[in-house]
């Protein structure tokens, strides 16, 4: 866990809130929400991903969510599971899981200081998700604070469970548009003994075989990300200890040992301090290599490349940043080309000029039946109003 | 509380009520396979006749036909977890048939005399099947093909194809012999595939086993009995089990897989038979499939260079649940190369006389044999009853592939011929 | 018969007149499922396609009439009964495994293609479908959606909505979209993940896309005896306490394990008490060294007999009494009631002794099944239902049985679905606000209540309450039926 707090930003895509709240219990966050007005409420974790979405489409306040989201961890070990409430960060839940030899294995981009409540909403995962998943999937029950301020639950806090909607997948990844995430049970795993490792590469595709050959040997592999630096290829891994003997000789390449901070890097990599235009893009695996080629032609400072999970990510500082009229239309080209297959550009940060230009999330064309879970949920526009995909 | 016509044969009430209707059993059901309908599976049928046991429905035209539709190949049976004993759920839903409403009632009738007249009676099969094996190898035959004239002739001309070519018939012996093991030579089996029965002594002397068929025995009662014909199966059974008695064998060696299945449930057939229930369970006790008894012999050298297929006689292996031991004998055998088809456990769709009374199923079960012989074009096609041995011989027609039709004991002979020969 | 003669011509005109069952008996026997309840429908059609099925969907909203679908109807909650009558429309026609891409590791389903089939051919592939319901071989793609299905092997590798990546519906309105994607990631609200166990009441899923894995390079199946309950769900603590996740973990008692041996011949010693299945698979270094760990935790806690199969073959062995446990039961009684409660892991133990107190106090024997791994029950009530008043007995011992589950902390369904046998119990795990919370979700997807009806939710008046009278009461006789 990093000992310096970072300072939460106050302004979102470069609008300045009209007033900042920071409701100290849950009673308290209820009346917030409650008092309806024609602000929009910009629900707040830890603040990592404030950045991602559009900019809210009306007046809006900023309401801080971690003091009044706090609480015990009830964590139980011989089950698998913890029942966690949504402000506390990642750091400190996986602290108390590694007591028990346990962990969550959701590593979104500086996981210390994202709560649970926020990551969820982001729903974007980090390196390990190319072995665990999204981190939707290990969301057993939640319980949510609706627009209108009623305090609604779905699922429960066993491992396995269909009883009644699956709501927590909806609400998993909606960018707290729909409700803001009060408590989540969640299924955790044993902490295993892994060894980090990385090799050079000579190509993006040797990256690839790499990766398809050890995922066809059963290795497992918990990550396994490819990043471009300074013209190399770079393969970062992490394996089952039982796995490196054998993963040495299917490599055509030198697996050597790695250290934290080179994880840290791929965990991070587009959002750092410099990182101003951040893209991920998810394809299928034979559309990596074009998409990847493309965005290179924007010649970004960083690219990720996380095979098994078929995502490519790529970030640009202010110095290296295109134009944004080629960069809309790389992204405008690129959706339309992964439109075929479903795959989809998201813009995860954009510096404040070209939002003009570049639309976060493309279009989607479920876009009616999102406006219904929208005003099914939230008719008012209390949440996160316009934020997110196609101004909801 | 019952709506079966005929009270005596009805479904057991605790054997309908076996079935929790779970549903596993769907897709291993071959006209289920091909319609989708629910009430064409076995689940589906059960359902129906719990619901005329119980004077929901009568039992109406509908419902006949779905039970007519019915293969009765059992391999249901064998992955029902429940044990529901569909084949007897199905003969005795069946023998309520005779009783049911009219209307195609002529139909059974004819069927009815046919198998009562004809197959039943050992002399009367012979004398009309003895110009059916002059036909099959009479330039006629070759005429008559070459017309096309067989398209337009319907049942005749399915059975034309079926028609392999037979050899001289195999009937038991009318002089007393005595042994152990003892041959079940059976109806159409003797008259039309008097070479098997010829191939299983050779192959059974060979590996020291002594076979003998005593006399008066006669046809196994199985296509009766599927027929919904129990009195006639019954009467058929007690001529066999007498005649058996009469003999000094230990074991009944049987190589046609209804028969097999047909004799090793007389138990069943005659439970409610006094002077018979004890006797027919002990016969059935003894009777074994030939491969059942081979397996685990010491056999001689085989060799055969040849790709081959086995397909599951469904008596065999959903009936009896016998299907690893073929395979095992058939795998003996140096120099050939066994293919597995998709669906070698699928009903052929010849099911007795059902590829007369159904042919429209029966035809779509029989080309989805020939799409798969199409594909793998295997020389030879083993099986284990004689019904599937004819509806192959259509199939390989329809495959368009040049290959021989071969019941295991023909093979097993072959095999051991050529290797001796050659070795 | 009351559905209108011109919605029949319009059904005929859509699926062709042999794809429409309208006959008395040909209804009959889709009046039920694989569980208790039973309704007839007025009239079942099989679209060959996802145009028909729009049709059909279109035309039964129009003139009003309940629509349900329904896979092979082996679902074990009703979830496949025409609770308002109407009109059922199945998916046998369309059983088409469409294409296996071996790069992308997907594959694209009709929903009337039966779960094993998948498996089966993307084994061409090296690839495998990981949901493994224990109907695998009959049940459907399509009906697994519904249900969010799981089965033995969902321990490690998750159930339907984990390995289902995007999907063709038509909506309960009647229109067509394409939810999720054929990737992991899509842009805004997961409705893929909202469809997945929705039980049939949003739509009906016309093509589905699925996520395949490599088979594991080597798997060892464990099978190991104890004398009882209790020393089985020690070692099933002490195997996850030592950090491993089996592939599967799946514990069968005493009952069950009798009717499986009569049935099934597993070979189970016969006083077995209590049988572990531990599955576990990967690299042979990491497998062996994992055996061994589930071995010293078996020969811990009271293992008489540990057996090891590692070929394909002897594991199917092992696993035959497991996979055909529950209709096996039909051995050693007419009918049972097959629950699928679910408590935390720790409190298994516990509530196995309020459930064999339940059983006791109904004079109903329980046989027990579970996927211990994850805490999922399958207590089978075994009765008679031609025995007068038993049902409507055996519904009422389930109930609390139900009740035991939630009061352990646990849930009402963890795979069978809610469906329409426990709409009624939906209360006792949630509240009326979050009942309506869930509600709002058939609004979205169009559903104006006659699409599915009686399913997952509880319903005020109409269909529920007097369809499960008669469910209760169908022992009673045949009027109790029609």
């Amino acid at each position: 866990m990093s000992k310096v707090k970072p300072r939460i930003p106050s302004v979102v895509a470069g609008c300045a809130p009209e007033s900042i709240h920071t409701p100290a219990t849950i009673p308290e966050l209820r009346d917030l929400v409650g008092d309806r007005n024609e602000r929009t409420l910009v629900p707040v974790g830890g603040g990592t991903q404030l950045a991602l979405g559009n900019a809210p489409n009306r007046p809006f306040s900023l309401v801080f969510l971690k003091k009044a989201l706090q609480g015990e961890v009830e964590h139980e070990p011989t089950d698998l599971t913890a029942v966690a409430p949504a402000g506390v960060t990642l750091g400190e839940l996986g602290a108390q899981l590694a007591e028990s030899g346990q962990c969550l294995p959701f590593d979104p981009p500086h996981s210390e200081e994202v709560t649970l409540g926020g990551g969820l909403a982001v729903g974007i995962g980090g390196p390990v998700r190319t072995r665990y998943g999204l981190p939707r999937d290990f969301v057993l029950g939640m319980t949510v604070l609706r627009a209108d301020s009623e305090l609604v639950k779905a699922g429960g806090r066993v491992v396995k469970n269909v009883t009644g909607y699956d709501l927590m997948r909806l609400w998993s990844g909606s960018l707290g548009t729909i409700g803001i995430v009060t408590s989540v049970a969640l299924r955790v795993f044993p902490l295993t003994e892994t060894i980090d490792l990385q090799c050079e590469l000579d190509s993006l595709a040797a990256g690839q075989a790499l990766a398809e050959k050890f995922l066809r040997a059963d290795l497992r592999p918990e990550l396994l990300d490819l990043t471009k630096k300074k013209g190399d290829w770079h393969g970062t891994l992490r394996l089952s200890q039982r796995a490196v003997s054998k993963a040495k000789k299917l490599a055509a390449t030198d697996l050597v040992l790695s250290s934290e901070k080179d994880y840290l890097e791929v965990r991070d990599l587009g959002f750092g301090e410099k990182d101003v235009l951040t893209l991920r893009a998810s394809c299928p695996t034979s559309a990596i290599a074009s998409t990847t080629k493309a965005l290179e032609k924007l010649a970004p400072s960083q690219i990720l490349v996380r095979p098994l999970a078929r995502e490519v990510r790529t970030t640009w500082n202010a110095q290296s940043i295109p134009h944004a009229d080629a960069v809309a239309a790389t992204i405008g080209a690129l959706r339309t080309e992964l439109a075929k297959d479903s795959g989809i550009v998201v813009a995860e940060r954009i510096p404040d000029e070209m939002r003009g230009a570049i639309d976060t999330w493309g279009t989607s064309q479920n876009f009616q039946r999102m406006a219904a879970v929208k005003s099914a949920f939230d008719p008012y526009n209390r949440l996160n109003a316009g934020r997110f995909v196609g101004g909801l | 509380m019952t709506g079966w016509p005929l009270a005596e044969d009805a479904p057991n009430t605790a054997d309908l009520a076996k079935c929790v209707h779970c549903g596993l059993c769907v897709n291993s059901c071959p006209t289920y396979a091909i319609t989708g309908l629910e009430v064409e599976s076995p689940r589906g049928r059960i359902h129906l006749a719990r619901a005329v046991a119980e004077e929901r429905i009568p039992l109406t035209e509908t419902v006949q036909e779905h039970w007519e539709l019915c293969l009765q190949c059992r391999a249901c049976e064998a992955v029902c977890p429940s044990g529901v004993p569909y084949g007897q759920i199905m003969e005795k839903a069946r023998a309520q048939l005779q009783a049911a409403p009219p209307s195609k009632s002529w139909g059974r009738t004819f069927r009815r005399l046919v198998l009562r007249q004809v197959i039943g009676r050992t002399r009367v099969l012979a004398t009309l099947l003895a110009p059916v094996r002059f036909f099959a190898r009479s330039p006629l035959r070759k005429l008559l093909r070459a017309s096309g004239l067989l398209r337009f002739m319907g049942p005749i001309g399915l059975l034309e194809a079926q028609l392999g070519r037979p050899g001289r018939p195999f009937r038991p012996n009318n002089k007393h012999e005595e042994g152990d093991v003892a041959l079940f030579t059976g109806c159409v089996m003797g008259e039309l595939f008097g070479d098997v029965h010829r191939s299983t002594v050779r192959v059974l002397e060979r590996s020291g086993t002594h076979v003998f068929a005593p006399r008066n025995q006669t046809c196994c009662g199985a296509l009766s009995a599927h027929d919904g014909d129990l009195e006639e199966a019954r009467r058929l059974a007690r001529l066999n089990i007498s005649a058996f008695e009469a003999s000094s064998a230990k074991t009944i060696l049987v190589n046609a897989a209804g028969c097999g299945a047909a004799m090793k449930e007389y138990g069943d057939l005659l439970e409610g038979d006094s002077k018979f229930a004890e006797r027919a369970q002990a016969i059935a006790a003894k009777v074994l499939d030939f491969s059942e008894y081979l397996v685990g012999r010491t056999l001689p050298v085989g060799r055969l260079p040849a790709k081959v297929t086995y397909q599951d006689a469904c008596h065999l292996a959903h009936a009896q649940g016998i299907s690893t031991e073929p395979r095992t004998l058939l795998g003996a055998i140096e120099d050939c190369e066994l293919v597995e088809t998709d669906g070698a456990d699928l009903c052929c769709g010849a099911a007795g006389i059902y590829s007369l009374l159904q042919p429209a199923m029966s035809a779509e079960l029989r080309q989805r044999k020939a799409l798969e012989f199409a594909k793998h074009k295997p020389d030879l096609i083993v099986t284990a009853n004689p019904g599937c041995q004819m509806q192959y011989e259509a199939a390989i027609r329809e495959a368009g592939i040049e290959a021989r039709v071969l019941h295991l004991a023909e093979f097993l002979d072959e095999a051991q011929a050529t290797s001796t020969r050659s070795p | 018969m009351s559905m209108s003669t011109k919605l029949l011509d319009e059904l005929r005109n859509l699926v062709g007149s042999e794809n429409l069952l309208h006959k008395p008996e040909d209804l009959l026997v889709y009046e039920l499922d694989g569980t208790i309840d039973r309704a007839l429908p007025e009239a079942v059609v099989f679209p060959a396609n996802t145009e028909e099925v729009q049709g059909v969907v279109h035309a039964c909203n129009t003139h009003e009439v309940p629509v349900t679908p329904r896979g092979a109807g082996t679902g074990l909650s009703g979830g496949a009964i025409p609770a308002r009558q109407g009109v059922i429309v199945g998916t046998a026609r369309m059983r088409r495994i469409l294409n296996v891409d071996p790069l992308e590791r997907t594959a694209l389903v009709e929903p009337g293609a039966p779960n094993i089939q998948l498996s089966e051919i993307a084994a061409e592939h090296g690839l495998f479908y990981a949901p493994d319901p224990s109907s695998q071989k009959a049940c459907t793609i399509g009906g697994n959606v519904a249900e969010n299905a799981g089965g033995p092997h969902c321990l490690a590798l998750g159930v339907t909505t984990n390995h289902v990546v995007g999907m063709e519906v038509v909506t309960a309105s009647g229109e067509l979209e394409w939810l999720g994607s054929y990737g992991p990631d899509s842009t805004g609200y997961d409705l893929r993940g909202l469809f997945i166990g929705s039980e049939g009441t949003l739509g009906i899923a016309t093509k589905v896309a699925v996520r395949l894995l490599p088979i594991p390079e080597t798997v060892v199946t464990l099978l190991a005896i104890f004398d009882d309950v209790e020393h089985a769900s020690e070692t099933v603590s002490a195997v996850i306490g030592a950090g491993l996740v089996p592939a599967a973990l799946e514990m069968m008692d005493r009952v069950t394990l009798q009717a499986a041996e009569e049935g099934l011949r597993c070979g189970y010693p016969p006083n077995a008490g209590a049988v572990l299945l531990i599955e576990l698979d990967g690299i042979e270094e990491l497998v062996q060294e994992q055996v061994q760990e589930a071995r010293a935790a078996c020969n811990k806690h009271g293992a008489t007999e540990i057996r090891t199969a590692t070929e394909a073959n002897e594991r199917t062995q092992l696993w035959k009494g497991r996979k055909g446990a529950i209709g096996a039961l039909g051995r050693i009684a007419p009918n049972y009631y097959l629950l699928d409660g679910v408590v935390p892991r720790s409190k298994l133990v516990e509530t196995m002794g309020e459930v064999s107190r339940i059983s006791q106090k109904y004079k109903f024997p329980v046989a027990n099944v579970f996927h211990a791994g994850d805490g999922n029950l399958h207590p089978c009530l075994l009765f008679d239902e031609r025995d007068e008043g038993s049902t409507a007995k055996v519904l009422e011992a389930g109930a609390e049985i139900m009740q035991v589950c939630v009061d352990a902390g646990g849930a009402l369904t963890g795979e069978h679905g809610v469906g329409y046998e426990k709409n009624r119990f939906m209360p006792l795990l949630y509240s009326e606000t979050d009942l309506e919370n869930m509600r709002r979700v058939r609004e979205i997807f169009g559903n104006s209540g006659t699409f599915n009806p009686c399913k997952v939710l509880p319903e005020g008046t109409g269909c529920g309450e007097m369809a499960h009278q008669k469910g209760a009461l169908q022992a009673a006789g045949p009027e109790a039926y029609v």
